[in-house]
């Protein structure tokens, strides 16, 4: 049979993944020619931001190179660009003048970014965000110059600018709308990854509309609508696409926003399919490589006979490739679209995660800090699955490691050689989006040395893939119904702001409440001891159940030994008498065995011992009754008293209001409490922060609380 | 945790330092990357990674991931000082350097140069170690130096040198053993103590090697062994015997080596005739059964590699102990060959390269005897001066201690080594030091024996001090070191140069650099056993580590197997050593009941000076624990975590309980890293092996009681 003549239009990542597709299905049905407008045979588009941001290289980026297609027999005109498409006669035309006829016409001209109509937009020094070139002329331009500017803060914009900031430029995002991202991301997540980016050292003028772009015979800055201005010798649009449909719209195929194809991605001519950005299906034109590539997979097996079912649309996803940041956004995830399921938000692993729903049916999700999830939601979202599933527990068959992984705390030491804990691992696998034992082992030198726990790591590899974060995380819940915000939110908020008193703290965080409830006053005025102890004086006044959280000592009379319980308590007493503690903490010091004082049930315990003084800290004699653990040995009163400071100010700064000190200790690693307090230096920071706080706390109250017996 | 994002004006303030970890002999290769930390106050945080290198490939354990800390520790001793009205006051270098002058002039005027005792450690590079032999002798006259190195290798090294003729670590390389088809880990926790090492034991197993560990704890590396022999401390001689007379008995013998290699045979074979399984498995307390099993599998591998360390090593009769496993290696023929030999695991970073070159108190450089006329000649040659000024031998280290304690040696200067916590019978020893005229400890930390010290003199630490350190295999590597020594703290050698010109001395020690020191070593060490004559700075620079024997500074492709047609012997032969099985050389009673043995934990090392400074290290192994059977402890009515002491003989200490089913009933094990009260060397025996002076640490009859039920001594 004579091989019918196959024309793509488009050299591009859709056109390319369609004929890939053709082979795989009929290697020998088609002859294949190839036009495309860029010089280069197909390349990842998608990494340009990577070869932008350094991480990779140019040659390394090209999917299908020279040799791909003349092993194919495929026909490629590279910088070819086709100009005139004649239906009738199935003929192509290039600029260069040389024709093809088809049998069958593939449409892949993707799409342009969409310049605004912005008054001195095509001055030299303003450029997209598209291809290879686009890339190579920002390179060149950070040898020349400092100042860059990015117009768009959308995913495309956030990668180009990263990438700018890489090549040594100093880079402002320009955006029109208030947040980050808006199409993809609710304001919480968008001002997360704002912090991130800032930090990283982007700047960002947020709800500003570009008048113009300034400058002589070049560009030299922008002027906003509002008249202020801003220098920039690099200027990078990244506002939007709009899809290739020019030869198509000439020819006279139907076209809409794109090029209107059917769900076998034929369009009004039998002989001429479209896909990828050009094309639109059911009102939609996509803007990512995903449903493009199912796009091409069903154009495929429609040119070759094989395709029973059309293509259904597909649910784009979002994901940001900036290093260090991780951003994933699916489905309807705007206000008024679908209601919120599920908010998490862990201040501690910065994380932040939304789930949408609508009709009881997951319709969308954002997740910020870790996007290991991001493949399960999609799924969820794809299948539109109740809302139910969103708890489900996969089914047990585990070996003994695995059952173990689930069972053992996240403090745990797993490799004892590099000492990484279970949580440590989990993390780089939900947070790092590492798929395998190896790959963590690369990342966190888990199994690296002896190997003796390699079982271990590949059952917590496994666990960590298999469940959801929630499992893992407990879901940090709102102080009260007065606000949406934890306590640890809150304390970061606290900490990172600068305010003049409580109410401004409430004012600021959207308190619903404005005057709040008791439960979160007591907690704003304990925090507020924390981080603002010079401005106290209002927050005392506050802070009603301030007696009850002491540090009241235990010290039965002294056995005869070499230690000096009395002295201790009492220079302890004088350094934390005054210091505000987020709830009550009793201690109990002994000189030994032979005068038991119930050190290890209380929540900071100090012995003698033929080693020195031992320092326990999460003791609790009620229930749940629990024994305290060592925290340090110290061969010095001094030292003994060190610790115990230390212990204490960790505990003021690391709990929440109200949170016991056996509780705070559950969900901390012990290992890591022991290295900062013996740690000298950080001992002395710790030291000299209570000693700060403690100096402004001075208050009239509080008698002697050493109840000796 | 993801590492905080600086910025890159931070950035640029970085400092590089490639090193290598001090903590074992391993030698791992690292870098740590010094950077401002983000308060940007005079603080600075630390990144650690591995290098790759032949021997650890680029791995590290937590005790290198955290080695830095010590190194930058606020604790570190960066001024002379000295005891003046009982308590340590800053002096100058001058006076520091003039006091000792006087002090060891006046003492060799009164008493002779040999009441001048010199006492050195198995983690000083090659370099000091050298020229720490090279001082006492030369510079002080005496011939009494030795080192801590005693209490680590001293039974495996005079076994090998006695069976081969030479004592190098391994007598193949480290990738042999992968190769292997049997391999035999006697006495030795690599797990904890070398845990770098254990992927090769793994691809061994991969490879489908049968592991046979000895070993009287379920250890981690035993969690790994095929066959785990549990044997009863101090009987590892015995249960070699039962091992070759299965191989006797099946034949299992590589009897074309045997002729053309060896030496007495027929004696061992005589006296194999004399032992019985039965008698073996009483003493060992295993079954004979198993003995048998794990000595075919020994016997039947094609190849197979022995390793010892401590565990057999620590014993008043390691020395012959080991031997008997030596035996074993000879009857079947498994070295000198490819995935076959011996191997003596050391602990300490330098323990190999310490003992070659002279701070031993029988050796001078290259291995050389300083009883031999003909090594007396050279090496005095080398150093210019007479044979016959050369002092004759000394004792050993504990040996020196008792010495000490009867006041014939009035002065010590301790360099590289904490001996009141690490040698046996720690009371004695304390009381000893008490009693010098003059104690300097060389030092970066007050450690328990600087505490004791007149003057403390302040050294630099391995981030500082450049030079060369030898792996347990026989590898040569060069730690080059950039950072900058603290305060006034001294490289360990330079201090010795310093003192040797107060002494008059200077012109036998002009050296400016690790390296002039080095060259001479080579001169020193070449022609002897252990030749480094072809080993140069620029070299290791080149090739990253060389093995020794190395005589010719060319290249040479075939590094690292011994043995391979000839052993070190003048006849090239290897000698069989007939082995009687002994009882341990302290049996439990009804007072002491139970064995006490020690060893080591991952995250510390040596005796705590070094891994206590470091926070994340203490954060791991807070205090020092007695670990026993879950029956044991029923009977002595202990509960876990509870305050023991643990009572011998010599003396008594006291250490929380830790409970396990993970040891055998009559042993209670405790770590050595710990001084003070928590001292287990108050209570082991001070006897010594008679071939090689090792104290038998690891066999103690004790007896543990709980602390609850003594009534508590005021103090
Ligand atoms: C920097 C960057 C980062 C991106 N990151 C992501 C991401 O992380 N995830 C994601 O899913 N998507 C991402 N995208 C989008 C993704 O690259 C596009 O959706 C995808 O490349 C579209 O494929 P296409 O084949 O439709 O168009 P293209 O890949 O653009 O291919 C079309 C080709 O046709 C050529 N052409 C056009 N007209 C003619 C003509 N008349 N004659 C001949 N040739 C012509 C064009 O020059 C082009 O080479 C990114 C895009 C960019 C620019
Ligand atoms: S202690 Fe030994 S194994 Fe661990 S890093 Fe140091 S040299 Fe390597």
């Amino acid at each position: 049979m004579k091989r019918e003549k196959l024309v793509v239009i488009g050299n591009g990542m859709a056109g390319m993944k369609c004929v890939e597709e053709i082979l795989k299905l009929e290697p020998h049905r088609f002859h294949i020619t190839v036009f495309g407008r860029e010089p280069h045979p197909n390349y990842n588009r998608i990494l340009l931001s990577k070869v932008l941001q350094g991480d990779s290289t140019i040659d390394s980026i090209v999917i299908n190179d020279w040799s791909w297609y003349e092993e194919r027999e495929i026909k490629l005109y590279t910088g070819e660009t086709v100009v005139h498409l004649d239906i009738q006669a199935r003929q192509v035309t290039t600029l260069s003048g040389i024709r093809a006829n088809y049998d069958f016409l593939i449409i892949a001209t993707g799409s342009s970014a969409f310049i605004p109509p912005i008054a001195g937009i095509h001055k030299p020094g303003v450029i997209a965000f598209r291809s290879m070139e686009d890339c190579a002329t920002m390179i060149d331009y950070s040898k020349k110059y400092k100042k860059a500017a990015v117009i768009g803060g959308g995913l495309l914009g956030l990668e180009a600018a990263r990438g700018l900031l890489n090549l040594g430029m100093q880079t402002e995002v320009i955006h029109n709308a208030s947040y980050l991202m808006n199409r993809q991301l609710d304001a919480m997540a968008a001002d997360m990854l704002r912090r991130e980016l800032e930090q990283q050292g982007m700047r960002f003028w947020l709800s500003k509309e570009t008048e113009s772009i300034t400058g002589l015979n070049r560009a030299k800055g922008i002027r906003f609508s509002n008249g202020t201005t801003l220098e920039a010798d690099l200027i990078v649009i990244s506002v939007g696409i709009r899809p290739n449909i020019t030869l198509a719209k000439e020819s006279g195929l139907t076209t809409n926003r794109a090029i209107v194809v059917d769900d076998f991605m034929r369009t009004s001519d039998p002989h001429i399919y479209a896909v990828g950005e050009c094309a639109e299906h059911r009102g939609v034109a996509y803007g990512l490589v995903a449903p493009l590539y199912e796009q091409g997979k069903v154009l495929a097996g429609s040119l070759c006979g094989t395709q029973a079912a059309g293509y259904e649309g597909s649910v784009p996803y979002a994901q940001l490739k900036v290093s260090g940041v991780e951003v994933f956004s699916v489905g309807s995830i705007q206000q008024g679209e679908a209601d919120t399921a599920l908010q998490v938000y862990d201040g501690i692993q910065g994380t932040y995660k939304k789930i949408t729903m609508k009709d009881g049916k997951v319709s969308g999700a954002i997740l910020f800090g870790s996007t290991a999830e991001g493949t399960t939601l999609l799924g969820l979202v794809k299948r539109g699955a109740p809302i139910a599933e969103l708890a489900a527990k996969p089914k047990e068959d585990q070996s003994d490691e695995d059952s173990i992984a689930v069972s053992m705390s996240g403090h745990e030491t797993v490799c004892a050689c590099n000492a990484v804990t279970k949580s440590s691992i989990i993390c780089a696998v939900m947070e790092d989006g590492l798929q395998t034992a190896e790959q963590v082992r690369d990342r966190t030198k888990a199994s690296s040395s002896c190997g003796g726990c390699r079982p271990m790591v590949e059952a917590i590899v496994r666990y960590a893939l298999r469940y959801d974060k929630e499992s893992l995380a407990p879901e940090v819940a709102a102080i009260c119904s007065c606000t949406a915000y934890s306590h640890d939110m809150v304390k970061s908020a606290m900490k990172s702001g600068v305010f003049m008193n409580i109410q401004e703290v409430m004012a600021t965080l959207g308190w619903l409440n404005p005057s709040g409830c008791p439960t979160c006053s007591d907690a704003l005025a304990y925090y507020w001891t924390l981080y603002y102890p010079q401005l106290t004086k209002e927050a005392s006044a506050q802070d009603r159940n301030r007696d009850s959280r002491n540090l009241i000592l235990h010290v039965p009379s002294p056995a005869i030994s070499g230690f000096n319980t009395t002295l201790l308590a009492k220079h302890l007493h004088q350094a934390c008498q005054y210091l505000t503690l987020p709830s009550p903490v009793k201690g109990a010091i002994s000189s030994g065995i032979h005068s038991p004082a119930g050190v290890l049930v209380h929540d900071i315990g100090i012995a003698g011992s033929p080693a020195g003084w031992e320092i326990y800290a999460g003791g609790h004699a009620e229930h749940p009754v629990k024994q305290g653990q060592l925290i340090g040995i110290a061969e010095s009163d001094s030292l003994a008293k060190e610790l115990a400071i230390a212990i204490l100010q960790l505990y003021r700064e690391q709990a929440e209001y109200g949170e016991r000190v056996w509780k705070w200790l559950e969900r901390t690693s012990i290992d890591e409490i022991r290295e900062l307090v013996l740690h000298v230096e950080h001992r002395m920071d710790l030291m000299s922060r209570a000693e700060a706080a403690a100096t402004y706390l001075t208050s009239e109250r509080l008698g002697e609380h050493i109840c000796s017996q | 945790m993801q590492p905080i994002r600086k910025s890159s004006a931070v950035k640029d303030a970085l400092v590089v330092l490639d090193t290598q970890c001090p903590f074992c002999s391993v030698q791992c290769k690292m870098r740590v990357v010094k950077e401002p930390d983000a308060t940007g106050a005079n603080r600075f945080t630390y990144s650690i990674e591995g290098l790759p290198n032949a021997a650890s490939e680029g791995r590290l354990c937590v005790k290198g991931r955290n080695a830095h800390q010590h190194a930058v520790s606020r604790d570190r001793i960066l001024q002379p000082l000295m005891k003046k009205n009982g308590q340590h006051v800053p002096v100058t270098w001058e006076e520091a350097l003039n006091t000792i002058a006087s002090s060891f002039q006046t003492i060799t005027q009164a008493h002779g140069a040999d009441a001048l005792g010199v006492y050195g450690g198995g983690s000083l590079t090659n370099e000091t170690a050298y020229l720490l032999g090279k001082f006492s002798r030369v510079a002080l006259g005496t011939r009494y130096v030795d080192y801590n190195g005693r209490f680590c290798m001293s039974a495996a090294a005079s076994a090998g040198n006695k069976t081969f003729g030479v004592d190098r670590g391994l007598t193949c390389r480290l990738s042999d053993i992968p190769l292997a088809r049997c391999i035999i880990l006697a006495g030795t926790n690599i797990a904890e103590c070398q845990p770098t090492l254990m992927p090769y034991f793994t691809k061994a197993k991969e490879n489908g090697a049968i592991i046979i560990v000895i070993d009287p704890r379920i250890t981690a590396t035993a969690d790994m062994a095929d066959i785990h022999l549990q044997v009863k401390p101090g009987t590892d001689a015995a249960l070699a015997n039962g091992l070759l007379k299965v191989l006797f008995e099946e034949n299992l013998l590589d009897h074309s080596f045997i002729a053309n290699r060896t030496s007495g045979y027929e004696q061992l074979k005589a006296h194999m005739a004399s032992v019985l399984l039965e008698e073996v498995a009483e003493l060992t307390g295993l079954k004979e059964a198993i003995i048998r099993k794990a000595a075919l599998a020994y016997g039947l591998a094609e190849t197979g590699i022995i390793f010892t360390a401590r565990g057999v090593e620590q014993q008043t009769d390691g020395h012959v102990a080991v031997r008997n496993f030596l035996n074993m290696v000879l009857a079947t023929g498994k070295i000198g060959k490819v995935g076959c030999g011996y191997g003596a695991i050391t602990g300490q970073g330098n323990g190999q390269g310490g003992r070659e070159h002279g701070q031993k108190s029988d050796q001078l450089p290259g291995y050389r005897s300083i009883e031999k006329e003909e090594d007396r000649r050279y090496v005095a040659g080398v150093w210019g001066i007479e044979p016959d000024e050369l002092p004759r031998k000394g004792v050993s280290a504990y040996e020196m201690m008792e010495f000490v304690h009867r006041q014939e040696i009035r002065s010590l200067f301790v360099m590289g080594s904490n001996p009141v916590v690490s040698n046996p019978n720690a009371n004695l020893v304390e009381e000893a030091l008490e009693s010098l005229e003059l104690l300097v400890v060389a030092d970066m930390f007050m450690s328990e024996t600087a505490r004791m010290a007149h003057i403390i003199l302040p050294i630099t630490a391995y981030l500082e001090n450049t030079g060369t350190l030898t792996n347990l295999e026989g590898r040569v590597l060069l730690r080059e070191s950039t950072a900058a020594a603290p305060g006034e703290s001294l490289h360990d050698w330079a201090i010795l140069c310093q003192l040797a010109e107060k002494l008059g001395k200077q012109h036998y020690f002009k050296y400016d650099s690790a390296q002039d020191i080095f060259d001479e070593l080579r001169l020193a060490s070449r022609g002897g056993l252990a030749d480094y004559y072809g080993i140069t700075y620029e070299r290791l620079r080149r090739e990253g580590s060389v093995y020794w024997p190395c005589p010719s500074t060319d290249e040479d492709g075939n590094q690292g197997m011994m043995f391979e047609h000839k052993f070190a012997h003048p006849d090239g032969k290897a000698i069989f050593f007939p082995v009687n099985s002994k009882l341990p050389q302290e049996i439990p009673d009804e007072r002491y009941p139970l064995i006490m043995t020690n060893g080591r934990v991952l995250a510390h090392y040596l005796t705590g000076v070094q891994t206590h400074k470091s926070p994340s290290l203490a954060a791991r192994s807070l205090e020092n624990y007695v670990e026993m059977h879950s029956a044991t402890a029923r009977k002595h009515r202990i509960e876990d975590g509870e305050w023991v002491e643990v009572t011998s003989r010599r003396g008594s200490f006291s250490v929380r309980s830790r409970i396990t089913d993970k040891i055998r009933e009559d042993t209670v094990f405790v770590p050595m890293h710990w001084g003070g009260l928590q001292n287990v060397n108050k209570a082991t025996s001070p006897e010594l092996d008679p071939d090689c002076k090792m104290p038998g640490f690891k066999t103690s009859a004790v007896h543990i009681a709980p602390l609850r039920l003594k009534s508590y001594k005021s103090e």
